[in-house]
């Protein structure tokens, strides 16, 4: 790991200002930021791990934990949060037993919150797995990841 | 430069702050983020002013001083603008209490509220009275919080020494820039908007970021938020007794907390402590701690009187003088203690009484802080922390560690030999330096890098940390005089420089050497623990006719005693230690001396009167030090005559090479930290740091069962993946028990997995 972000840094212009570049390159590659590549990142720029993460947590861009096999993003844009969207996010929250940001336990499931997922007129929204479902209602919700975990 | 605040006039140099000003004058500006000593920050908004010429509210405390400006911290509009922010705050923060109109009168409910698990109020949090919080509230004025509270119930985060219950932050950041300040960046700003907090990356545990438990974070908390365990519900101090800390030669000024003749805890006088002076010292509060003087009676020590115990003492080494005695102590034990002891064995014992660690030869500390040009052998980080921290600021900091250690990550230049030939480093930058043909062999160290920094050094101060072996120390001390430098060796305890004053370390290994060999019959040892440093000595010292040992517990080597005298802890007496460039720092009696026990240098007194002696009658202490004083100086450990010795070349049949080292958390043998219930924990495994690629290649990960095999023996520990140790190399804490499988501080081993 600590390689690879080296290499990562060999194109940028120097440590200064390489952290989010370098975050990005380890979420495009990895798909997520792994502890691993925290650890590595501060060890290259000469940062603690803790203020990597500190960064790391303060842009929603970035994804702390390994995707699950499905990935389930609620929108939280205006329109959405205005039409449901928090209800839509706790009930799914709760019956997967995960906060958002997280990934359940067994690895099937992770649950984000995305700003817009360009479709207001049909929210609330939800995209799983890339598809998107509008108009829906916190139970429909529900219902269509349950499908999945059959 | 010159400025008005509130129609008074003011002058402060220029960086100055204009909160900084205002306090000057004497004039208070509230706030919450600020604190001396940290990075301005500005994120409470609650030291807010006006300045002519300058739009809006600036914060003071991120504004500097210009000259003329005109300043006002008091109109209404700033005082409306206050009270809204505070409010505003508060809104988030339990503060029942804080604007209740029975505030401070509600102690008959107090007790019972505290059992709540969460803190609701001033009249539960462990901060109560010493909070930066309610002082504001009272300077602001704050009345009452009319907007509705925003509760939160986050999850209480268990640290050893210290809780943090996020609940109570205010996200000040004051903790998040101490640590920062320490060089540890252990916590930091985490997640955003409702969630924010302060956290360790992954919410992982403190003790696996780099938090080294120095308590800064809590010291400048200004609320409950943080708060140490120790004395958590004992309320505010009644004063504050300025001590030194008994631990490390770094000697560390510490303030005692005491209320109602009881120590509550440990305060941090404004300078940087280390975990075992800041949370450390409890040991002399320890339920076991020795109460009565002990007497060996049909093969059982059971309690005495005072008289009993001196009487059967003396009368016990009296029939043993001459080179049949012995008195063993320790840089432990205050000037006063030892130089008594001292003038026991030669006036009334004809002997000599030696210490273990009397090799300290320093220089005042500002001189070694304000040095330009250091080098530096062994890991200050855990034998001498504070001192590994002052030196980060050298502008040429050399550091010779096999290990990455703190102060070698921090270095302009880090040579890493393999471990065990520090010393052979040392010799080669001698010769690099008189231009003779460095011999690298082995090291591990190449000819370019010895080249390159042997110029560096003309002059420079050559450190050696208290973990070195004594060939280092020669070596160092030959260096040192080539490069026409300074050398300060590092006592391994407070007053190991006492101790070495006294000319104490000249025939410890003689007296050693004797006692293995039968020659010694009777000894005297105060404050030192030979039994658990070295296992080896536990046979030959029941061996001996008649022992008496003076400890404030009884230590393995107590166990063995005929007589134990208990002593005072070292916040029960007044007395002197003696820094590294022999100026005196005080130790001064906080509370009054455990149950019977009685301070060092007063028992050692009693005895030899009880002896028949004369010269012992002493007022106190003070009157001890000024006869000390007035003695001649000492010949000291001779380093010239020293033979070098030549360190085994590592052999090849082993995988890798293991290295014991002193650990920060298990002070010395650890008679006084193991009863430190954390720092126990923070010892409770036997890790064994192994570098990221090793580990890959032998397949472990942190935590895992490993056995280590040498030629001596095996013993089982865990692994830590650490960036600290290169490839090849893993370190271990320092233990007694290692000489399982090592005679020394290295050898090699092979690794695996333990199934
Ligand atoms: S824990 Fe204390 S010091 Fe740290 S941000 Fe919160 S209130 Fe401030
Ligand atoms: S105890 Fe010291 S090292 Fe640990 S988090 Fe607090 S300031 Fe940082
Ligand atoms: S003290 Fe100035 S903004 Fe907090």
């Amino acid at each position: 790991m600590e390689a690879k972000i080296r290499a990562l840094l060999e194109e940028l212009p120097g440590k200064e200002g390489a952290l989010i570049p370098l975050l990005q390159g380890v979420q495009s590659t990895l798909g997520y930021i792994s502890q691993d590549a925290v650890e590595a990142i501060g060890e290259v720029l000469g940062i603690s791990e803790s203020e990597v993460y500190g960064v790391a947590t303060f842009y929603s861009e970035f994804r702390l934990f390994e995707p699950g096999e499905h990935q389930v993003k609620v929108c939280l844009g205006t329109s959405c949060y205005l039409k449901g969207g928090r209800e839509l996010l706790e009930r799914l929250s709760r019956s997967l037993g995960i906060p958002p940001g997280r990934t359940t336990p067994d690895g099937r499931f992770s649950l984000e919150t995305v700003a817009c997922l360009g479709c207001c007129s049909r929210s609330p929204v939800m995209a799983v797995d890339g598809v998107v479902y509008g108009n829906l209602t916190p139970l429909q919700a529900k219902a269509i990841i349950a499908d999945l975990d059959e | 430069m010159h400025l008005k605040i509130d129609d008074v006039d003011v002058d402060v140099p220029a960086g100055t702050t204009v909160k900084e000003a205002a306090m000057q004058s004497g004039i208070r500006i509230p706030g919450l983020c600020d604190y001396s000593g940290l990075k301005p920050y500005g994120g409470c908004r609650l030291c807010l002013v006006e300045i002519e010429g300058i739009r809006g509210f600036p914060s003071s405390c991120t504004m500097p001083v210009n000259e003329g400006m005109v300043v006002r911290t008091g109109t209404p509009a700033l005082l409306d603008l206050r009270k809204s922010i505070l409010e505003m705050l508060l809104s988030e923060h339990p503060s029942n209490c804080l604007t209740c109109e029975r505030a401070g009168r509600c102690d008959e409910a107090r007790e019972p509220m505290r059992k709540v698990p969460q803190t609701m109020g001033c009249r539960y949090c462990p901060k109560d009275q010493r909070c930066a919080l309610q002082e504001t509230v009272e300077l602001v004025g704050l009345e009452k919080v009319e907007l509705p509270h925003i509760g939160s119930s986050k999850q209480v985060v268990h640290s050893p020494f210290f809780d943090r219950d996020p609940n109570l932050c205010i996200l000040c950041g004051r903790c998040v820039r101490a640590c920062e300040e320490r060089f540890a960046g252990a916590i930091s700003f985490i997640f955003r908007g409702f969630e924010a907090g302060i956290g360790t990356a992954f919410e992982k545990p403190l003790e696996e970021v780099g938090c080294r438990f120095c308590g800064a974070c809590v010291d400048v908390c200004p609320t409950g938020a943080l708060a140490e365990r120790a004395g958590r519900w004992t309320g505010p101090s009644s004063n504050v007794v300025l001590t030194t800390c008994p631990f490390c030669s770094a000697n560390c000024q510490i303030g005692l907390e005491v209320a109602g003749g009881k120590l509550l805890r440990v305060a941090s006088v404004g300078n940087n402590l280390c975990v075992r002076g800041r949370f450390g010292t409890g040991f002399v509060q320890d339920p076991s701690r020795l109460k009565l003087p002990l007497v060996r009676k049909n093969g059982k020590l059971v309690e005495a009187g005072w008289d009993e115990a001196l009487a059967v003492a003396a009368e016990g080494l009296a029939r043993y003088t001459g080179e049949q005695f012995t008195a063993i102590t320790s840089g432990v034990c205050t000037n006063e203690a030892l130089y008594l002891v001292q003038k026991f064995a030669s006036k009334v014992m004809n002997s000599v009484a030696v210490a273990p660690d009397a090799i300290s030869s320093g220089i005042k500390p500002e001189d070694l802080i304000s040095a330009d040009s250091v080098l530096v052998v062994g890991d200050l980080a855990e034998t001498n922390p504070v001192t590994g921290l002052a030196l980060r600021s050298a502008k040429n900091l050399v550091v010779v560690s096999p290990l990455k250690t703190d102060l070698a990550g921090a270095s302009s230049t880090w040579l890493a030999p393999v471990p065990g030939q520090e010393a052979s480093v040392l010799v080669a930058l001698n010769r690099a330096i008189s231009n003779d043909d460095p011999d690298l062999n082995g090291l591990g160290v190449n000819e370019e890098e010895i080249r390159n920094v042997a110029p560096l050094l003309a002059g420079a101060t050559v450190v050696i940390g208290p973990d070195c072996c004594t060939d280092v120390v020669v070596a160092a001390s030959r260096l040192a005089k080539a490069l026409k430098g300074r050398l300060v060796v590092l006592g391994t305890n407070c007053n190991s420089q006492g101790a070495s004053i006294l000319g104490m370390g000249r025939d410890y290994q003689e007296t050693i050497q004797a006692i293995f060999q039968g020659k010694i019959k009777a000894a005297y040892i105060m404050g030192s623990n030979p039994a658990r440093a070295m296992p080896e000595l536990v046979e030959p010292l029941s061996g001996l006719e008649f022992l008496v040992v003076q400890d404030i517990f009884l230590t393995e080597t107590a166990k063995l005693a005929s007589v134990v005298f208990p002593a005072a802890g070292f916040d029960e007496v007044d007395g002197t230690y003696s820094g590294p460039g022999g100026e005196l720092l005080r130790l001064k009696k906080a509370v009054e001396p455990l149950a019977r026990s009685r301070p060092d240098w007063q028992i050692t007194a009693e005895l030899a009167i009880k002896m028949g002696a004369v010269g012992f009658d002493f007022e106190g202490p003070e009157s001890v030090l000024d006869e000390m004083q007035a003695q001649p100086a000492q010949n000291q450990a001779d380093l010239e005559s020293y033979v070098l010795k030549v360190p085994e070349e590592p052999s090849d049949n082993a995988h890798f090479i293991l290295t014991a080292c002193p650990s920060l958390y298990s002070f010395g043998s650890g008679t006084r930290t193991s009863r430190i219930p954390d720092l126990r924990y923070l010892t409770r495994e036997r890790w064994t740091e192994v570098n990221p690629e090793d580990a890959k290649s032998l397949g472990i990960s942190s935590g895992d069962g490993i056995v280590l095999e040498s030629n001596k023996g095996s013993i089982k520990a865990v692994s830590r993946i650490s960036r600290r140790v290169p490839r090849g190399v893993l370190r271990i804490d320092l233990q007694s028990d290692l000489d399982m499988i090592m005679d020394g501080r290295v050898c090699n081993v092979g690794v695996k997995r333990d199934v």
